[in-house]
């Protein structure tokens, strides 16, 4: 299992957002999701890519193939800092569920080794996987992109499956945090927010909310990776992050 | 600012703030009679009579006395050293001169025992002094140095009469306020009974460290230490509410910072100033107690740049303790907290160093925050150019270094030019010594540890408590360039020894390839990778092995640090520094501190800390070594983050990580990265999942992040 491998085009140390404590996230390169604000355009490719330089610096090669060994031995380095924080190895991507050996075998080595295991998913895959994986995933960071009216417009495929889904886990007793981008005038309307607020209401098992503001600062690398039309709005307002906050908080707008 | 903060206390900010609050000095015409006076007697007479007539001068505000400044005319604290004739000789030749692109002399720090003068009194030294002449009964010079110590005393006295006549003169004008007249004739008495009697009240005991400070303007020490029995005391008896303690402590703090005026060009920085709260007590339990709380809360209602403070961690800390200094840390404008970690330091001064334990759990920080001694000066001191040991290696020996056929062949050779380096430095640091130690001080070696008890002054070695430390500009650079020779060269075959060599000869011209393969590919050291930290190890381990059994002139073992002062010691020595195996270009700075820069740190903050925090294995690297880490401000400011923050800190320092400054990565970085973006590779911006190169962006959208992060801040 170890010897299983996957493209990774980032491992993130000291991050800070993507699960309780410090973590390290663990990037796989590839997505079957086309996403139109995706932060992160060199993760949708499930090959190798060349991103122009820096500044008109050397090109950068983004995706290297890694074994969950030389992935854990980055990982168990840090283990200290874990231990002290709770926390532990995040795998984002791209879609970890779309990598599924490699990131069952990861799960596992981390399990192994003690150390606290999160995933972030759009939850769009098939429901084996999800079965598969739900012994060895402490926390699920479980992505709400839009409500299912306009999710097959904007994501390119349909909710119904990815519901059903969370509703498979919750109903296991899964922990999860929903993770919402929020795209201002794109997946923010009052029928949006009320839809987070209801899907947290009604799926046992959600911890939290992470609402995650739009920022146009993907366009860089879309533009390092020879492509264009690259979708970009403004940054969100604070206006908008406060209309965000009291729809799914409530008027004192905490968690 | 708290709104609670007294008027009082903001009128002194801003008057210490807007000019220079010492009185001005009143010069001085000494009788010639005294030239037939033994120096430490002279110097005592005239000291005396120079302070007797300057002014007693303080503001309607005050309710601590006793500013002096000395002109320089005799010899008067040790620290910054005014009028000591042969320091300042010393200074001409070497302050800031690099001595054959290797070492400069530099300040050197010295701190009173205010503890122990706040609990005996000046009466208590005085019964030293008396003790002490009978064990030099036929010692012409120890018995006119410990007469001159006491003529000091009365001097000192006088001057703090005088301060009481002044306070009660004042409040017999007619036309001061009932209200203030009071005040004033506490005043007064306090200035009747210390220093010269033990304090009684932690009043009291702050007056005394106020007025004393002036004969050794340096750290304060641990005053969460020595103030606290009587702070207790206070509270617990009714006569001193927490308030007033902030409030004397307040005033304390904007004389010290005060002490460097705004016309000097230190006055925008922390300097001579640091010192410490929290550590050890000497029972071994942890010190932070209401008292430290006091003095930072104090601390941070005061918009002053001076003083400094470290916080003492140790295993026995509470995360609550390091995260209320962090929380300090992080809302603090000036900058003036750092942290640094007991459990390397006190188990290399007892262990390697031999230095008894009751002293070691005691230290303090001063300066740029190098460790000390209540009672013990600084020597050494010197900024070493640690990469020219590996220049000579590959220049003056380079037939040798050609025929090394692997890395320890090579290795060995280069320790023996370190070896070199180190011992030239040392002598250097003891020529410095040697000459400065013609000058004699009565003044400060009361208030230094051993000094009267060996009746020596404290510039020729009458100092008990010392610690010797010179620093290391550029062991990054160093560090990585061995590695690179051992990967390149040796174990990866890539390049042979002539033709780096001939690429540094070139200042890498027409190598331009090999560098981008060694900046691309080069293991450096600060990635967690155990193969340019094992070189690390092994550099330190030759340090340590020079400094094993090796003592400085005064007989002090030897410690090694790698900060840099007030001056670019690393630009001075990198500009005379041809190219280097790590790919840096020939005259660019070295390197200083624990960290790693210019983007060779790609594996994460954790590496890094990982790195540092083992670097050394022997301890050898205890003295003066400082670890400036940056962290996205976005992290810093986020409520949730910090608290990962603190652990990240907390687990550095339980990995064995000596110390940490936190650089926020603020606007102004983001500005100097946009347009030096070289030099700034490795800033990162990060919104959730998310990271990128800030060189990387668009500039229309760098602008709009640097707008952002200042929004925050």
């Amino acid at each position: 299992m170890s010897e299983t491998s996957t493209l990774v085009f980032d491992i993130e140390k000291f991050a800070v957002h993507d699960g309780p404590g410090i973590r390290t996230v663990v990037f796989l390169k590839g997505c079957p999701l086309r996403c139109l604000w995706c932060h992160n355009p060199e993760s949708q490719s499930f090959e190798q890519e060349t991103m122009a330089g820096v500044n008109g610096g050397p090109p950068e090669t983004v995706g290297k193939a890694m074994t969950v060994e030389e992935v854990m031995a980055s990982v168990r380095k840090d283990k200290p800092f874990y231990d002290s924080s709770d926390g532990g190895l995040t795998i984002s991507g791209g879609e970890p569920l779309a990598h599924f050996d490699f990131t069952l075998a990861l799960l596992a080595a981390a399990k192994a080794e003690g150390i606290h295991t999160a995933v972030e998913t759009s939850g769009f895959a098939p429901r084996e996987r999800i079965e598969a994986l739900l012994p060895l995933v402490d926390l699920w960071l479980w992505d709400v992109k839009a409500p299912p009216a306009i999710h097959k417009k904007l994501i390119g495929v349909e909710a119904a499956p990815i519901l059903d889904n969370l509703a498979f886990i919750a109903a296991r007793g899964a922990a999860i945090v929903l993770r919402c981008p929020l795209v201002p005038g794109v997946n923010d309307s009052d029928d949006a927010l009320a839809h987070i607020v209801n899907l947290a209401k009604n799926t046992p098992g959600v911890r939290k909310i992470d609402i995650e503001p739009y920022h146009p600062m993907g366009e860089g690398k879309s533009r390092r990776l020879g492509r264009t039309g690259y979708f970009t709005a403004p940054f969100a307002t604070d206006a908008d992050k406060a209309r965000w906050r009291e729809a799914i908080f409530g008027p004192d707008g905490c968690e | 600012m708290d709104g609670t903060m007294n008027d009082r206390i903001q009128r002194l900010i801003a008057a210490a703030r807007a000019g220079d609050i010492y009185p001005k000095t009143v010069h001085v015409e000494y009788d010639a009679f005294d030239e037939n006076l033994s120096d430490p007697q002279r110097i005592a007479k005239r000291l005396t009579e120079y302070m007797a007539a300057q002014p007693c001068a303080f503001s309607d505000d005050n309710e601590l006395v006793g500013m002096v400044r000395f002109d320089g005319s005799v010899e008067g604290p040790l620290f910054p050293r005014i009028g000591h004739r042969f320091f300042a000789q010393t200074r001409d030749q070497y302050y800031c001169k690099p001595q054959e692109n290797l070492c400069t002399f530099e300040w050197q720090h010295s701190n009173a025992d205010f503890g122990k003068v706040i609990n005996v009194g000046l009466v208590g030294l005085r019964a030293e002094i008396v003790a002490a002449r009978r064990n030099y009964e036929s010692d012409i010079h120890r018995l006119e140095f410990l007469a001159g110590l006491e003529s000091m005393i009365r001097g000192i006295v006088n001057r703090s009469r005088q301060y009481a006549a002044e306070c009660r003169r004042r409040a017999a004008d007619p036309e001061t306020a009932p209200a203030r007249r009071a005040v004033l004739l506490r005043m007064a008495a306090n200035c009747e009974w210390v220093p010269e009697h033990p304090a009684r009240t932690f009043e009291e005991a702050v007056q005394c460290l106020y007025f004393c400070f002036q004969f050794q303007p340096d750290s304060i020490g641990r005053p969460d230490q020595y103030l606290l029995p009587l702070y207790e005391r206070g509270l617990a008896d009714g006569t001193l509410t927490r308030d007033h303690a902030k409030e004397l402590l307040q005033e304390l703090f904007v004389m010290i910072h005060g002490w460097t005026p705004p016309c000097s060009k230190n006055a925008d920085k922390g300097g001579e100033s640091h010192f410490a709260i929290g550590g050890y007590t000497l029972d071994h339990r942890c010190a932070w107690n209401d008292l430290s709380e006091l003095i930072l809360e104090a601390m941070m209602e005061c918009d002053l740049v001076r003083p400094q403070v470290s916080l003492r961690w140790n295993r026995l800390t509470p995360r609550s303790v390091l995260r209320r200094v962090l929380d300090a840390e992080r809302h603090d404008k000036n900058k003036r907290i750092a942290i640094a970690n007991d459990e390397p330091r006190i188990a290399d001064m007892t262990g390697r160093r031999g230095i008894p334990w009751e002293q070691a759990y005691d230290y303090i920080t001063v300066g740029c925050n190098e460790p000390a001694f209540q009672g013990g000066i600084s020597l050494g001191g010197n900024k070493v150019n640690i990469v020219r040991s590996l220049v000579r290696t590959l220049d003056g020996r380079r037939a040798e270094a050609l025929e090394c056929r692997d890395f320890d062949s090579f290795y060995t050779l280069y320790e023996q030019e370190l070896h070199h380096d180190l011992e030239t430095a040392l002598n250097w640091s003891n020529r410095f010594n040697m000459l400065r130690s013609r000058d004699c001080n009565v003044l400060t070696s009361l208030f230094m540890s051993g000094c009267i008890e060996r009746a020596t002054s404290v510039t020729q070695g009458g100092a008990s408590r010392a610690l010797w430390c010179a620093v290391f500009m550029g062991s990054t650079n160093l560090i990585d360039s061995l590695a690179v020779i051992r990967q390149f060269v040796y174990e990866e075959r890539r390049c042979t020894m002539a033709e780096l060599i001939s690429a540094l000869d070139a200042d890498w011209k027409g190598h331009e390839a090999l560098r981008e393969e060694i900046l691309r590919d080069g293991r450096f050291y600060g990635n967690g990778d155990d193969f340019a930290d094992g070189v690390a190890h092994r550099f330190y381990r030759s340090v340590a092995a020079f400094a094993d059994g090796r003592t400085d002139f005064f007989g002090h073992p030897l410690a090694f640090g790698n900060l840099t002062g007030y001056n670019p010691h690393f630009a001075w020595f990198g500009a005379q520094t041809k190219a280097t195996p790590d790919g840096r270009v020939a005259g660019s700075a070295l390197l200083f501190g624990s960290g790693q820069s210019d983007g060779k740190d790609r594996s994460g903050v954790t590496s890094l800390l990982m790195s540092v925090a083992h670097m050394d294995p022997t301890g050898v690297m205890c003295g003066d070594s400082i670890f400036n880490l940056s962290v996205d401000e976005a992290v810093v400011q986020n409520d949730e983050s910090f608290e990962k923050l603190v652990t990240l800190v907390e687990t550095y320092f339980r990995e064995g990580g000596l110390h940490i400054q936190l650089n926020h990565v603020s606007a102004e970085v983001l500005r100097a990265a946009k347009k030096d973006p070289d030099r700034y590779k490795s800033v990162r911006v990060r919104v959730s999942g998310f990271s990128a190169y800030f060189v990387g962006l668009k500039e229309s959208i760098q602008d709009d992040v640097i707008a952002r992060t200042e929004h925050k801040a």
